[in-house]
């Protein structure tokens, strides 16, 4: 929202301040100043003009006029192309010499073989806006020949807010607003609201109002008026609300416009010819209305409209209707000044995307006392316009002005404790006095700050409320840091987040992973592409797209998805995602879980045996990592599980015997569709189960004193029994002089069944150096084990 | 010869020698039983000097092949280290190899950094869920049924009734009801907004929220708190200033600009909003309003990373794109 200078200086004084000031002042203690612009009128030389005649003629460019000005002491000629030049008319006049707004300098010419000794100017050829149809058209009591820099000021200041910084201060919808806090700001007075006293005289009649559901439409008022209101504004009202991109139409329009931007408060002024009694009633059956701008609306039954009995004339709050709206020869007026419900303005209208500065206003909810406040003024500014308005009603309400006033008690000492610097009471009543709020104090120091009506109730009920006011005001680059005292303890370690923290440091940082992350939902073509159909999915009502409903359940298929994208990038990658899962429990309930899913991805050949082993001794270190020891991987029988666990190419990973996850080979049906040749070994695991000790601590193992020995055996096994079951086999081998067992290295011939296996035997004694004879002994005992295993050495 | 030119000689003998065979031969013909240097003092008649002049000899000559001795052990010593007798069989100037740190993600990155800034200034770390019912999302946060928040074009509504939380503020009745007051916690994660995306919107983007409570905090306290933080993120001390800002579930509200001077010009820039806690929060979390007082503030930890990293468009966050994400190496 932009807010004038000019125009704010009406109601306080701002002579000799800076507008940077202005601005910076108001950003820090009232609302965001998003900009400020200066405009500049090209108004040196300009004067009224009278119309005294004008010829039709024709050109090829289409009609134009030949028209005779005065400006008083002389008369010109000029070539105009206005729609709405007229005889008689009041217009401004830019005589040779006169440089417009556009920076061109006029010089007397010939236009269409006639001549043309200046310009009937359009107001954007001023500079009051962009307009450049129709001529700025002006009051008749304007004398011609007046210098038009003499009747506005050749330039105003512009301060754009921040309309989101505004959301709960419907006071500040207009200028007078601004004006108040600026008034507090600088401590300079604040000029009472200038408006007539309202009709209430008993011999006028009411004007009839039914409001049939006082939560739409806690107030409304009306004041039906005769006035004569065909004629143009005046200049400085038409060129405040041009200056400000709105347009300027007729008097009766234009101060409706005026006084709300002025005050904040939306009215509407209809044709009493069209309305004749008030019904404010939602739209129930009714399919469509047409508003003032001739467009046409599809209606809800909730939409709330105001009725002429059964007729409804316009969309409450938002616009009024084509039938009711004001024409030339309108002489009776019926004056709306109501409030309605802010959301169901807001509905509305997003719902028809006819978003108004009404509805924009009524969104904020309004305080009440607002509707007598506007129709006082615009009955004030009719009349000092000249169109002697007079009324035929009295000024009529149903609902609540809710002007009964609101007090707020403050504990003695609260506020400087909850500002954290020491408020002195007698600033503190300045401040609030600053802003219309009146201050009693009890001799304890206890304050009663009684609210003024004109203050949101929404954003001014409780002492929280009022400390705001005061600090904004006091000034919040006056409070002084002060460190929170507190007391000195240990934090407790999140062991969530820490442990998760450190399975991205073991992946990233010792085994090469890259972290990514993608969207909180599947997306169902590439779950098609998958085969995959989550058991129980927890559902979007109102997804970013119908295919992104299901939120996902596993983080399995994006990741999948995630190394199709970057097939191109790298031949081999690694890469992985911690993130949320979500699904619907047995019992209906929400369940959400934190799932690591990581793929390594080989497109340079190889049966994928490297990457599956860099899996595991991944998946072993975030283990150990965490504290825990039995971690172990069993082949998975795929039975009823998702597309890419199959038996035989994936492992169920356990730790304490507990199933955590899978590690394993994607089947070359699914590859096929994630990469261009190669392998993607992918593992999953829930981020739970590793949630060991923040700070594990391995115990001390002496190293040995006496120097022992190793021996080396090569097996051959069959690999469908695999190392799994070899290992098995060899756990039951126990002696005293093993101190463990490693696994060295396999080689399987090709196209053979069985694979050589090598593992290597760390053999010592705690009390004494290893003699051949205990070498021996232990290989008959291991020889003996074979055997009876049915093991063979390879040859 | 005269001493001088054995010397001269010797000297630049020991500079040819390339190997050991060859500094044999050099020390035998200098220093050997027939050497140069050796010889000096066989062919010396001792007879005809005075006990002076034998005594001046006798210290030129043990000078001399002190010296000598010494420049032919320095010369063994840069034969040993040519090196030329162990070069290797590859080339040893080859680079790295490709096993390098892998990466972790900006946005985590981030949120590690700012957990720890905080852990040491007290808070604790407290994360929960990311779909939340109504009440937790908005209710307890003092916003109003009829707050333009709640609309579809917001908020992800999920088909049992419950949201994707908007915010992290989510989580602010959860812990005060869990960790109760007094209390400092930070609650970082990912949140949900159902906005059409561009380079600075995102559905999907993280949070940092925070909240102290304890008796008579302070706006003095919240100044100096994010004062210090910041100035520990950026590692510069930091200007901060509260401007009114207006949320429903702090009274009064505040945006947080930081003065910077990036891009040559010191200005203000808009960081966070934040606040003094509403008193219906701290009621509603089971905290007695009339006891405590305290402050929460929402940092964009998604913008947050877009600054410290100079990412440019928020989208490429949550686009998986190796090349974007491996920028990152993981070097915490």
């Amino acid at each position: 929202m932009k807010i004038s200078t000019d125009w704010l200086s009406d109601h306080v004084d701002l002579s000799g301040l800076d507008p940077a000031e202005i601005a910076d002042l108001l950003t820090v203690r009232t609302a965001e100043v998003e900009g400020v612009e200066v405009v500049t009128r090209a108004l040196e030389g300009v004067r009224v003009a009278e119309v005294l005649s004008a010829e039709p003629f024709s050109t090829e460019a289409g009609l134009r006029h030949d028209v005779r000005v005065g400006v008083g002491d002389r008369t010109y000629r000029t070539v105009c192309g206005a729609p709405n030049v007229r005889v008689g008319m009041r217009a401004a006049f830019a005589p040779a010499g006169c440089v417009l707004a556009n920076g061109e300098r006029l010089a007397a010419a010939e236009v269409h073989g006639r001549p043309s000794e200046g310009v009937l100017c359009a107001p954007g050829e001023l500079g009051l806006g962009a307009g450049k149809e129709g001529l700025l058209e002006l009051p008749a009591e304007l004398v011609p020949g007046t210098l038009l820099s003499e009747l506005l000021p050749a330039t105003d200041t512009l301060i754009e807010i921040d309309n989101k910084s505004l959301t709960h201060r419907p006071d500040l919808w207009g200028h007078y607003g601004f004006a108040r806090e600026l008034s507090a700001i600088f401590g300079r007075p604040l000029r009472p609201w200038s408006a007539d006293a309202l009709p209430t005289d008993e011999s006028l009649p009411a004007w009839p109002i039914t409001v049939e559901d006082a939560v739409e439409c806690p107030l409304y008022t009306a004041v039906a008026f005769d006035v004569n209101g065909d004629r143009p504004s005046p200049l400085r009202m038409q060129a405040r609300l041009l200056t400000l991109g709105h347009g300027a139409r007729s008097l009766l329009v234009d101060v409706t416009n005026y006084v709300q931007f002025e005050l904040g408060q939306p009215t509407h002024a209809f044709d009493a010819r069209s309305l004749s009694r008030v019904r404010v009633g939602r739209a129930g059956s009714r399919a469509a209305f047409t508003t003032l701008d001739g467009k046409s609306w599809a209606l809800a039954p909730d939409d709330l409209l105001i009725h002429d009995g059964d007729e409804p004339v316009a969309l409450a709050g938002i616009m009024g209707g084509l039938g009711s709206r004001i024409q030339p020869d309108t002489r009776r007026v019926v004056l709306e000044s109501a409030t309605f419900k802010a959301s169901r303005v807001r509905q509305t209208s997003v719902r028809l995307g006819l978003r108004t500065d009404s509805s924009l206003r009524f969104e904020k909810k309004p305080p009440p006392v607002y509707t007598r406040l506007a129709s006082g003024r615009i009955l004030r500014l009719l009349r000092e316009a000249g169109a002697a308005p007079e009324a035929v009603s009295r000024f009529t309400h149903v609902g609540d002005f809710r002007d009964a006033p609101r007090t707020i008690t403050l504990a003695p000492g609260w506020l400087s404790r909850r500002a954290g610097v020491e408020l002195a009471d007698s600033t503190v009543d300045g401040i609030l006095t600053s802003i219309g709020f009146e201050v009693q104090r009890t001799p304890d120091g206890a304050a009663a700050v009684v609210v003024p009506p004109f203050r949101s109730e929404a954003d001014l009920a409780i002492p929280e409320d009022i400390s705001e006011e005061v600090f904004r005001l006091y000034g919040y680059d006056n409070i002084r840091p002060v460190p929170p005292a507190g007391p000195l303890a240990p934090v407790a370690p999140h062991a969530d987040t820490r442990n998760q923290h450190r399975a991205r440091r073991i992946l990233s940082e010792a085994h090469a992973f890259v972290e990514v992350q993608t969207y909180s939902w599947h997306a169902d073509d590439w779950l098609a592409t998958l085969g995959y159909t989550p058991p129980s999915p927890l559902r979007l009502k109102n997804p970013s797209a119908p295919t992104r409903a299901q939120l996902r359940d596993t983080v399995v298929p994006n990741v999948l998805a995630a190394v199709f994208q970057n097939r191109n990038v790298a031949e081999r990658f690694r890469l992985y995602e911690l993130g949320r899962t979500f699904w619907l429990g047995a019992d209906g309930r929400k369940r959400e879980a934190n799932e690591l899913v990581g793929v390594i991805v080989d497109q340079t050949g190889g049966s994928g045996e490297a990457s599956l082993r860099a899996g595991r001794s991944a998946i072993e270190d975030v283990a150990a990592a965490a504290g825990l020891s039995s971690v172990a991987f069993v082949p998975a029988d795929g039975t009823g599980a998702p597309p890419w666990v199959r038996a035989g190419r994936t492992l169920d990973v356990t730790f304490g015997g507990v199933v955590v996850g899978q590690l394993g080979v994607l089947p070359d049906s699914l590859a096929a569709h994630c990469v261009n040749t190669g392998t993607v070994v992918w593992f999953r695991l829930s981020a739970a189960a590793w949630e060991g000790e923040v700070f594990p601590a391995p115990r001390y193992t002496a190293p040995p004193t006496f120097p022992g020995s190793w021996q080396d055996f090569t097996f051959t096994h069959p690999v469908a029994q695999g190392w799994a079951g070899l290992s098995a086999t060899l756990d039951g081998f126990t002696h005293p002089l093993v101190q463990s067992r490693e696994f060295v290295t396999v080689y399987q011939p090709r196209n053979s069944a069985t694979a050589n296996y090598s593992v290597r035997f760390t053999l010592g004694l705690p009390d004494r150096t290893l003699q051949a004879a205990d070498l021996d002994a232990f290989r008959t005992a291991f020889l003996a084990h074979l055997t009876a295993a049915g093991l063979t050495l390879a040859g | 010869m005269k001493l001088a030119q054995i010397q001269a000689t010797l000297e630049s003998d020991l500079a040819d020698v390339q190997a050991e065979e060859g500094l044999a031969l050099v020390r035998a013909r200098y220093l050997g039983k027939d050497g140069l240097i050796t010889n000096l003092r066989k062919n010396v008649d001792f007879s005809t000097m005075t006990i002076e002049e034998k005594r001046d000899f006798g210290s030129t000559f043990n000078t001399m092949r002190d010296a000598a001795e010494a420049a032919v052990k320095a010369a063994a010593t840069r034969i040993a280290a040519s090196g030329r007798n162990e070069s290797l069989k590859f080339d040893f100037t080859l680079p790295a190899s490709d096993r390098r740190l892998g990466a972790i993600h900006p946005i985590v990155r981030t949120q590690i950094e700012i957990e720890d800034i905080f852990r040491s200034m007290g808070f604790t770390v407290y994360t929960g869920d990311e779909a939340v019912s109504e009440f937790e999302n908005f209710d307890a946060l003092n916003i109003p049924g009829d707050h333009p928040a709640r609309d579809m074009q917001d908020t992800y509504w999920l088909e049992n009734g419950m949201v994707l939380r908007t915010h992290t503020s989510s989580m602010q009745n959860r812990a005060m009801r869990q960790l109760g007051a007094p209390l400092r916690a930070i609650f970082p994660g990912r949140c949900f907004r159902n906005e059409a995306l561009d380079i600075t919107h995102e559905n999907t983007f993280y949070q940092l929220e925070g909240m102290m409570v304890g008796t008579d905090v302070s706006v003095a306290n919240l100044i100096a708190v994010m004062r210090d933080f910041l100035s520990a993120v950026f590692r510069t001390e930091i200007e901060v200033r509260l401007r009114p800002g207006f949320f429903p579930f702090v009274e009064p509200g505040f945006e947080l600009d930081f003065r910077t001077t990036l891009g040559g010009v010191r200005r203000w820039v808009e960081l966070m909003p934040c606040g003094m806690i509403h008193p219906a929060v701290l009621h509603a979390g089971g905290v007695d309003p009339a006891r405590y007082s305290g402050f929460a503030f929402g940092l964009g930890l998604t913008r947050l990373a877009m600054l410290k990293h100079g990412v440019p468009d928020v989208r490429l966050f949550n686009k998986a794109d190796l090349r974007v994400c491996q920028q990152f190496q993981a070097t915490l």
